[in-house]
């Protein structure tokens, strides 16, 4: 054992490489004689002095956290520092360790690679000016070691990650920088691609530079705050004069800015190609010879194709030959002219033809000649067919006011006439060109001229309406000054903001003059009536005293027959009395009508039974009411209106008992009254003629009678603004309905 | 005696006869129309001497002057507004009735259709007041 372990002993003299047993403690415990050879100190200078003294400061940091491995028990593989020599020089070791924490002791060897170290960096180039090269260009250079431990790092990558050197030296692997989901997949890609496992780590990096194969690729970098930025990376493995691999150099190009540019652009085209696709007009762009080499997305749709069928294709192989030559003839325009035409092409849609209207401009070559035809078509079918319904609506506009017979006046929320129809101006007596524009106020007679403008100002404050839709007479003024009556009903209606007042007019002169006239025929014809049955009742006085004083004085010397012809005609002259009497009842109606007052109905009904007292107890007729309303009218006539329809209910009774029930309800202004009976009714179809003066429905022997009743209650309603008419079913009864105004 | 304001001979007749049934009808003046019963009452134009009527039957539609006026110029001269005035008329209407009394007619008559009526009414007036009424005696 000990012979051995002094075998061993002359090894650890005779070797070339540094051999030595460190302490936890920072001290060299035992070196072989290497060191003091290597470094130039003595062995107890070595063996007296911290080991971190003779590191050099750059490494500092670097050996400290590998001395924290160590102390984590874990073996140093492969360690490059630098240690100081006697002179001041240093060398460049690279270690390997082992320790052996029971003992607190670390067993290392280092091996002096400063030449193989120099000669590297030589193959790198990195000569002080040759480094600073590699630090003024603005692309990231990192050398790695075989195993990845990055070895050096240009300036530009470390301002471009944000780390300093010491940070990354002999420390981290280009992983730090990348991002893992990148490197798995393109670890993924190269597995595929050279048809062998790569390890989703620094690997993916290598793989093919190991293999000579130029690898350029696109990555994320990771700066140390986190951010991102794009780079080209190419890796190029390095190789010793033997062939052997001794690293690998990554030489990465920052492209965030041609990233950008290509963002931009894209964004661009995205935007334009969304404007191009989102807009209801149809777009294209042709070649100078008619083929398309671009549609948007409403020409795909709307013409039933897609880009890709269209491009290439000329409007003969898409549209029907007519339509295709009409385009191809305004294409031809816009070539020869290169100038940009406006013109309206019809386009064949699924429900028929449709007008567009169509912007077509060239896009010149750099030489100036015409090399695509752009175009840009809006659909204007539905605006034609607008156009055309809002030109045949002023045509039929235009055709009623100017054959109206009503004039037809706008004005304005001043009062300034806007339109004026040719009845209008020959209504007035004026020109078109001497209303137009001025206010209408001038067709009016004062005082209301004078206060027109203020009726205005005060609808458009208040909105009051005093004239608005309700039609009413009012004067007017002509030319010449007369005046003339018209009715006017005037209307509003907004347009826009501003309001205008339409007046239709109709010229009420004629109806004024017939109004006038009929009634004064109307009053001529009761004059007429009252004073010939009035004139004709003294003749027939005569003729009837006479026959009777003849009857008196001769009865002795008549026979039978003379004296069966004298009453006849007494009887005929007594009927024609009734029915004077009648007439002159009839129109006394309208001439001898009392002035309105209020009236109360029980009264009148009471005065009524009381006048028919007789016939009602003769007949053993029962009255009922309820409770009867105060109307507005004539009491004499309405006693007048019960007694002849009760009068008639208890006449035509047809021989039973007559009932009569008196009623009425009130509709908002007017009271219906009811009259009902129990009686022989009335066919319908006699219900018109029942009014008719003179008419009757029996015969003579039937029922007495001249046929009047029923006349002068229908003139009596009507003097009442009422209406009067009969319900009945016959053999069951009758009920005559009326109205008469209320009297509140 | 009777003074007979009448334009219609036919009616002045009946009139006749009705009162001949009472024995009246010689003491009978018939004049035609209100002017001539004016001339009659003043004795003037051809009328001079004529007899002052005890009581006059006046019709209202009269040609010339109607018989209101007659009425008004009798009622409203102090000489004949004692005599009393009978207004016989066809017309039943109110109005005539209502203007008649207003003029002071001492008594209104619709004339009836009927010729028995007539005599009977005929024959009342002259038993009213001839027999029964007290009027003043001629001046």
């Amino acid at each position: 054992m000990k012979r051995e372990s002094n075998q061993y002993l002359h090894f650890f003299e005779q070797s070339q490489d540094l051999l030595c047993i460190a302490g936890l403690d920072g001290f060299f415990k035992r070196l072989n004689p290497a060191w003091t050879t290597l470094l130039g100190h003595s062995m107890r200078e070595l063996l007296a002095t911290p080991f971190l003294e003779f590191v050099h400061p750059d490494d500092l940091p670097a050996t400290l956290a590998e001395m924290e491995n160590i102390r984590a028990g874990k073996p140093v593989i492969w360690f490059e520092n630098r240690y100081r020599c006697h002179d001041g020089r240093y060398r460049r070791l690279l270690w390997r360790a082992d320790p052996v924490l029971r003992r607190k002791l670390i067993y290392a060897i280092a091996r002096d690679v400063t030449e193989r170290h120099e000669a590297l960096e030589q193959s790198l180039g990195l000569s002080a000016w040759q480094r600073a090269i590699l630090d003024s260009a603005d692309l990231t250079i990192i050398s790695t070691r075989p195993d990845g431990i990055i070895q050096t790092i240009n300036a530009g990558a470390l301002c471009k990650l944000g780390y300093t050197e010491g940070e990354v030296v002999g420390r981290l692997t280009p992983e730090v920088i990348h991002d893992a989901e990148e490197v798995r997949r393109r670890a993924e890609v190269l597995s595929a691609e050279l048809g062998r496992a790569i390890a989703p780590g620094f690997e993916a990096f290598v793989a093919k530079a190991r293999l000579g194969l130029p690898d350029e690729n696109e990555w994320s970098y990771i700066r140390k705050d986190g951010s991102r930025f794009p780079v080209v990376l190419s890796v190029t493995a390095i190789r010793g004069a033997d062939g052997a691999i001794t690293g690998y150099l990554g030489v990465g190009r920052d492209v965030s800015a041609r990233k950008q540019a290509e963002q931009r652009r894209a964004d661009a085209e995205n935007l334009t190609r969304a404007i191009l696709d989102n807009t209801p007009a149809v777009m294209f762009v042709k070649d100078a010879s008619g083929r398309y080499k671009m549609v948007n997305r409403q020409f795909e749709s709307l013409f039933h194709v897609t880009m890709d069928q269209v491009i290439g294709r000329t409007d003969a192989d898409i549209f029907p030959a007519a339509m295709a030559e009409a385009f191809q003839r305004n294409d031809k325009l816009v070539l020869e002219s290169g100038r940009p035409l406006q013109v309206e092409e019809i386009a064949p849609h699924d429900d028929g033809p449709h007008t567009y209207l169509s912007v077509k401009f060239p896009i010149m070559s750099p030489s100036g000649a015409p090399q695509l035809i752009c175009g840009v078509a809006a659909d204007i079918t539905e605006r034609k067919a607008m156009e055309r319904e809002v030109a045949l609506r002023e045509a039929r506009l235009r055709a009623v006011l100017d054959t109206a017979v009503e004039g037809i006046v706008t004005i304005d929320e001043r009062g300034i006439v806007l339109s004026a129809n040719p009845s209008a101006t020959v209504m007035f007596g004026y020109e078109p060109s001497e209303i137009i524009g001025r206010n209408v106020s001038m067709l009016m007679p004062e005082p209301v001229r004078s206060e027109h403008d203020g009726f205005l100002q005060r609808y458009l404050a208040t909105g009051e309406r005093r004239i608005i839709g309700m039609p009413r007479e009012v004067e007017a003024v002509r030319k010449d000054g007369s005046t003339l009556p018209i009715l006017l009903s005037v209307g509003e209606c907004l347009v826009g903001h501003a309001r205008i007042f339409t007046g239709i007019m109709h010229d009420n002169s004629e109806r004024h003059r017939a109004e006038l006239e009929l009634q004064k025929s109307n009053r001529d014809l009761e004059q007429f009536a009252y004073v010939a049955s009035h004139d004709l009742q003294e003749p027939l006085r005569m003729v009837t005293s006479y026959l009777q004083l003849l009857a008196k004085r001769s009865s002795p010397v008549l026979d039978e027959e003379a004296t069966g012809f004298l009453n006849t005609a007494l009887e005929g002259a007594k009927r024609m009395r009734a029915l004077i009497q009648d007439l002159l009842a009839y129109s006394r109606v309208g001439s001898r009508g009392r002035p309105f007052s209020p009236v109360c109905m029980a009264r009148v009904l009471g005065d009524t039974i009381s006048n028919l007292k007789l016939a009602i107890e003769s007949s053993g007729a029962s009255i009922t009411s309820e409770s009867l309303p105060e109307v507005l009218g004539d009491a004499v006539q309405l006693g007048q209106l019960l007694q002849n329809l009760i009068g008639n209910a208890i006449k035509f009774s047809g021989g039973k008992a007559p009932r009569i029930h008196v009623s009425a309800i009130r509709s908002s202004g007017t009271w219906r009254f009811a009259v009902a009976d129990n009686g022989i009714g009335i066919d319908p179809k006699f219900f018109d003629r029942i009014f008719v003066i003179f008419q009757r429905l029996h015969t003579r022997a039937e029922y007495e009678g001249t046929g009047i009743g029923l006349a002068v209650c229908k003139r009596i309603v009507e003097r009442h603004n009422g209406i009067i008419w009969p319900d009945s079913t016959p053999g069951k009864g009758s009920t005559f309905f009326f109205t008469l105004p209320a009297a509140a | 005696m009777l003074l007979l304001v009448e334009d219609n001979p036919a009616e002045a007749r009946l009139t006749r006869e009705a009162l001949a049934e009472c024995g009246l009808d010689d003491d009978l003046k018939v004049v035609e129309d209100g002017e001539a019963a004016c001339d009659y009452l003043h004795q003037t134009n051809g009328f001079s001497g004529a007899k002052r009527p005890n009581m006059i039957l006046l019709d209202l539609n009269l040609p010339k002057m109607h018989g209101r006026e007659v009425l008004r110029t009798i009622k409203s001269d102090p000489a004949l507004s004692d005599i009393p005035v009978i207004v016989v008329s066809n017309s039943c209407s109110p109005d005539d009735i209502k203007e008649s009394y207003r003029l002071c007619a001492n008594s209104y008559i619709a004339k009836p259709a009927d010729i028995d009526e007539l005599f009977s009414v005929i024959r009342s007036l002259v038993e009213f007041w001839f027999q029964k009424a007290r009027i003043p005696d001629e001046p």
